[in-house]
């Protein structure tokens, strides 16, 4: 074949490479866009990069697949020209033969020659260039769809925060935020709280979107029970002297953990709590530091002596090992309970303790020990029922699934502080005509006030508003009995429990 | 599907462009049959030159510039005619009378300066009177010899006249010949002489006493063409032409030699493989019995071409590419040439009938899904 058919076959590799690289890059677009499609259609969000090289490894495969099929060789060229130009078959014959021999295939050779080098070659074929510019256009707008497109929101628990604060929401947290203000945290707990408080509210007010808040909610939960965690140290001493065989003081310090025992879901709830404190610690504390004295009872000084250095050598160690902080009230009740043994039993080596009222000493030191312990352990365990009072509520407030140890107040639960909801006063209120009906002492949210109520009053408020209209003639009597039958379900059930 | 083999060395379809005309004598006498050398076959002359080339559009031209002094119009039917009589295939006319089927042939045999013959086929003509016979002959000397007696088939060009009148006795007797290209009386072997071309013509099956061609037979001839009714214009022509004369004017331009040389060249003509894929592809979408029928076979075609379509279309596509002045075969080629060799070839079904489908329409058909 002469000049003019391998021009014809360069100009077709051009246009190969240029379709291929059409094709490749519109291969890419289009899958690309797809999978962002049906992703964003199933609220799945991957990276961009790995669009990226979705984009490209489909760019790549198609381009070099398309060049594959497109690339020219010499027959298919032969064929276009053929086709292109009329030639009846003159170009595929001569390159077919060309190794043959004889006149007539000499003769086919120069006049397919001939032709060949005599065509006026044409500019390519509209009807088959503008494929590739429309395969492009459509690969772009499918693309371009897909990135346009909204992501439909995830069917998951998040959808119930893509919706703007309610006013309760509002007023709940400002109730929280004084609730902590009113609060007997130490003073640098209860300022970093209320910061954290305070953040939530003010991203309530300047957001549209509870769920635009949600990380700041996230994070301020983190932060308090962090923090409140940081000043008990009680857990940490208990865990320590419960590895140098000091059972009974390790049991003691986890009278901390008092507080765990009790849904302190309601402020009400933590002041109660707090008022009981001392109580219920020494419910939890005194018996183990008793414990503690009571090995040395009936023992003559001889005897104690042993005894006690063996404790002493025991607390040394695990204080040793705590390598507290001094300004830490538990770690200071600790250190100077251990100094106090130890002067005691130097007392007892140099002969100079005084054996006959050598059990009252013990008594006084012991009873003073368990004082200034139950003081220390109270502190503690009031910032950590603090704590977990602020981030349960949060949670209640904004419906975030709770952890197994919280509890929800309006869940109907029966783990009140003691103290706090069997006595009589607590019971129910009134109603008119002074019958009295009794109610649950659970305590519960009136969105009219705005304030937590007991369940009982506000059974008695609904139930004194729907006497109005079971008076009036706005009901008919089959309406007023289902509303009687209604609340009479009601006050039979709050009875039963009582009894 | 199984292609044919192509020897590119010789140029040739193997077992596609060999004739049957050409199958040498040697090879088709048995021990009994004793061969004798009736005329012996011409020596073809060298012919893969340039000047062959150029001879052959010359003599083409020369050709049809004698016949159109004796034939009016019918410029495909003689291209068709020329075309088979170089690829070395018989023609079947077909035509109502009058048309100038018989003048056309013999103005060839003038033309082509080839002896002529002519036989009227009627019920009752035997084979005998077609073949010729031994006869008892007393010599000089009284003695009383068997002595063969030849018939009109003993001609280079031979018109088979309304060859569907005869009986199908007589009718295979002729198309024997055709095929072998020789003559058995009393175990005695005549070869014809070459080139042999028998043109015949046969009345529209719907005529009364007629008895249709078996599909077996009928594939002895290349083409089947059909010659339609002269429009005004040439049947003016033609009354204006024989006022003067009804003897052909057309003079002797090529000899027998000519012709044969002709074929020859007309074998070396390329054919790429693309184009005989066509070819077979074409002729067996004609098949509805095979996978991978055309439609069309499926659901208009009772029975479809043999092979002998394909060589067919393959050695005659050769000989119309150089009478077009192509040195090479064409898909054009094959395309215009299937109507006349796949027309008598395929046989439609009632359902073709049925849509008023001919077979050239069914044939359109078949070329369209052919890829």
């Amino acid at each position: 074949m002469n000049s003019k058919f391998y021009k014809i076959k360069t100009t077709h590799l051009i246009g190969a490479v240029l379709g291929s690289i059409c094709i490749g890059v519109a291969a890419g677009l289009a899958v690309t866009g797809i999978v962002l499609l049906a992703l964003k259609l199933s609220a799945i969000a991957i990276a961009w990069g790995y669009y990226v090289i979705i984009a490209v490894g489909v760019a790549a495969v198609a381009g070099g697949v398309s060049f594959a099929l497109l690339r020219p060789t010499d027959k298919s060229v032969a064929k276009r020209v053929d086709e292109d130009y009329g030639l009846s078959e003159r170009v595929q014959t001569a390159l077919e033969f060309k190794d043959a021999s004889g006149a007539v295939v000499t003769m086919q050779r120069e006049d397919a020659d001939a032709r060949v080098q005599s065509l006026s070659l044409k500019a390519p074929s509209v009807k088959k260039l503008w494929q590739y510019p429309l395969i492009f256009v459509i690969a772009l707008a499918i693309a371009l769809t897909a990135i346009l497109i909204p992501a439909r929101v995830a069917d998951s628990a998040d959808d119930v925060w893509v919706r703007p604060p309610t006013p309760f929401e509002i007023l709940a947290m400002q109730e929280l935020v004084q609730n902590v203000e009113d609060s007997s945290l130490e003073q640098d707990l209860k300022q970093p709280i209320l910061d954290d408080l305070n953040g939530i509210l003010e991203g309530l007010e300047q957001n549209e979107l509870v769920s635009d808040v949600m990380p700041t909610i996230h994070v301020a939960m983190a932060d308090i029970d962090r923090r409140v965690k940081a000043i008990a140290t009680y857990g940490n001493f208990a865990q320590k002297f419960e590895s140098h065989l000091l059972d009974d003081l390790a049991n003691a310090l986890k009278g901390g953990d008092v507080y765990l025992e009790y849904a302190l879901s309601s402020y009400d709830l933590v002041k109660s709590f707090e008022s009981n404190l001392i109580s219920l610690l020494s419910v939890a504390v005194e018996p183990y530091v008793l414990s503690m004295r009571e090995v040395y009872n009936d023992l003559d000084v001889t005897a104690i002596s042993p005894l006690m250095r063996e404790l002493i050598n025991k607390m040394q160690a695990a204080l040793d090992e705590i390598d507290g902080n001094p300004s830490d009230e538990l770690y200071g009740v600790l250190t100077s309970f251990k100094t106090n043994l130890e002067e005691l039993r130097g007392q007892i080596t140099d002969g100079s303790a005084d054996e006959t009222h050598f059990q009252h000493t013990l008594d006084l030191m012991f009873n003073s020990f368990t004082d200034q312990l139950i003081d220390a352990i109270k502190t503690q365990s009031y910032d950590l029922a603090m704590g977990k009072f602020v981030v349960t509520r949060i949670k209640i407030i904004f419906g975030i699934p709770l952890d197994a140890d919280e509890k929800d107040p309006d869940a109907g639960n029966k783990d009140d502080v003691p103290g706090s909801g069997d006595d009589e006063d607590n019971k129910g209120g009134g109603m008119g005509g002074g019958e009295t009906i009794y109610g649950s002492d659970d305590m519960i949210y009136d969105p009219e006030t705005g304030q937590y109520v007991t369940y009982g009053e506000l059974l008695n408020k609904y139930f004194a508003i729907a006497q109005e209209y079971l008076g009036t003639d706005e009901l008919t009597q089959e309406q007023k009995d289902m509303v009687t039958h209604y609340f009479e379900i009601l006050f039979s059930g709050i009875k039963e429990a009582e009894n | 599907m199984k292609f044919l083999k192509k020897d590119k060395q010789n140029e040739n379809i193997v077992g596609a462009s060999a004739p049957e005309n050409e199958a040498p004598v040697a090879e088709i006498v048995s021990e009994n049959v004793q061969t004798v050398a009736e005329e012996s076959l011409p020596e073809v002359p060298a012919v893969d030159s340039p000047e062959q080339v150029v001879k052959f559009s010359e003599a083409i031209a020369k050709i049809k510039s004698e016949l159109a002094k004796d034939i009016v119009g019918m410029e495909d039917i003689i291209d068709n005619v020329l075309c088979a009589i170089i690829a070395g295939g018989n023609v079947l006319l077909e035509g109502v009378p009058g048309v100038g089927k018989t003048r056309l042939v013999r103005s060839l045999g003038k033309t082509l300066a080839l002896p002529f013959s002519r036989i009227q086929f009627t019920p009752d003509l035997m084979p005998s009177d077609v073949t010729g016979t031994n006869i008892i002959e007393q010599d000089d000397k009284g003695k009383m010899n068997t002595v063969f007696r030849r018939g009109p088939i003993f001609a280079n060009l031979v018109l088979a006249d309304e060859i569907n009148r005869a009986t199908p006795k007589t009718q295979s007797a002729m198309l024997e010949v055709m095929q072998e290209h020789k003559v058995t009386v009393a175990k005695q072997t005549y070869p014809l002489s070459e080139p042999f071309f028998v043109l015949a013509t046969e009345n529209p099956i719907e005529q009364d006493g007629t008895y249709p061609l078996p599909e077996a037979q009928i594939d002895r001839f290349m083409f089947k063409l059909l010659v339609g009714f002269p429009s005004a214009e040439e049947i003016a022509d033609i009354v204006n032409m024989t006022q003067k004369t009804m003897e052909e004017t057309a003079e002797s331009v090529i000899d027998g030699e000519t012709i044969l040389s002709m074929r020859e060249l007309a074998k070396t003509v390329p054919v790429i493989d693309d184009v005989l894929k066509f070819t077979v592809h074409l002729v067996a979408n004609t098949h509805p019995e095979v996978d991978g029928a055309s439609n069309t076979a499926k659901k208009y075609i009772k029975f479809g071409a043999s092979p002998r379509a394909a060589q067919a279309l393959i050695t005659c596509a050769k000989v119309r590419a150089l009478m077009h002045g192509r040195y090479n075969v064409a898909y054009e080629d094959i395309k215009a040439l299937a109507y006349p060799v796949l027309r008598h070839r395929i046989k439609i079904n009632y359902a073709a009938i049925s849509d008023k489908l001919s077979v050239d329409d069914i044939i359109k058909l078949v070329i369209s899904e052919t890829k």
